[in-house]
């Protein structure tokens, strides 16, 4: 566990964990697509919807696997603290 | 296939309601995980929040609709969330969860009871608690890193070799 610690601090480490940084952050991705539900793949949007059964439905016609839903917090909504 | 090797490591996402934007100066981040439940049907992988402050790992009521299972009425609570009283029904799914660098064979997968929460309108899907998820692995958070870690269990024992209750009392030693 401490070696696996040590590592994690090692240049190479943290200039991997800066690399998955350099994704467009998750609140980029969803930006203008408030409340709506987002299938999120790659570090890329490929699919949304007003309901998560039109976007599930959306998918599966579509053949999207490997997609991960979220849904966009709406303009008014302020930021959660826990579960909301 | 074998399970991949732990540690498995996750960054901190920024937080959608904030669209990135500085909080007082500092990134609002969360501890988020992609993760997939299914059941009599697999469900598309959701974003998950890493919620230590749940008892219960929670998920939204069309999740349950998606991987085909009805939560028992029998066993149903009523939780506060967001200022409100909801109905939490629970059902018996597999939470499928790995690191996002590698092929879901390689995930791990256990069974675990959730609760579907009607009228929930939150960010993320599903919300991982102590049950379910907390049992499932030493999870070890940084800020600092703005990541989390998953390891063994079992880890927490290896790495602080104290034992929590007096005179050895091993019936007190929580085991999933």
């Amino acid at each position: 566990m401490r070696a696996w610690f040590r590592g994690a601090r090692s240049k190479k480490t943290r200039h991997r964990m800066n690399e998955e940084r350099e994704r467009v952050p998750l609140g980029e991705l969803l930006r203008g697509l408030d409340g709506k539900w987002i299938a999120i793949k790659d570090h890329q949007v490929v699919a949304a919807a007003e309901t998560p059964y039109a976007l599930v439905s959306s998918l599966r016609e579509k053949g999207i696997g490997g997609a991960a839903i979220i849904r966009a917090p709406a303009v008014e909504e302020p930021e959660m603290v826990g579960f909301g | 296939m074998p399970r991949a090797p732990f540690p498995w490591i996750f960054p901190y996402q920024d937080d959608p309601a904030v669209a990135g934007e500085p909080r007082l100066g500092r990134a609002v981040l969360r501890p988020l995980v992609e993760c997939r439940l299914s059941a009599r049907e697999a469900n598309e992988r959701t974003w998950a929040l890493v919620d230590s402050g749940s008892e219960y790992t929670l998920a939204m009521r069309w999740v349950a609709q998606v991987v085909g299972v009805e939560p028992d009425e029998r066993r149903e609570i009523v939780l506060g969330i967001g200022g409100e009283n909801l109905r939490v029904r629970f059902a018996d799914v597999t939470i499928h969860l790995g690191p996002a660098d590698q092929d879901e064979v390689h995930w791990g997968e256990w069974q675990a009871e959730v609760g579907f929460v009607e009228r929930w309108r939150a960010t993320w899907p599903v919300l991982l608690g102590q049950r379910g998820f907390f049992d499932q692995f030493t999870v070890t958070l940084n800020r600092g890193a703005q990541a989390f870690a998953l390891t063994a269990v079992d880890d927490f024992d290896q790495r602080f070799p104290v034992p929590l209750a007096p005179n050895g009392d091993e019936s007190k030693r929580f085991s999933p």
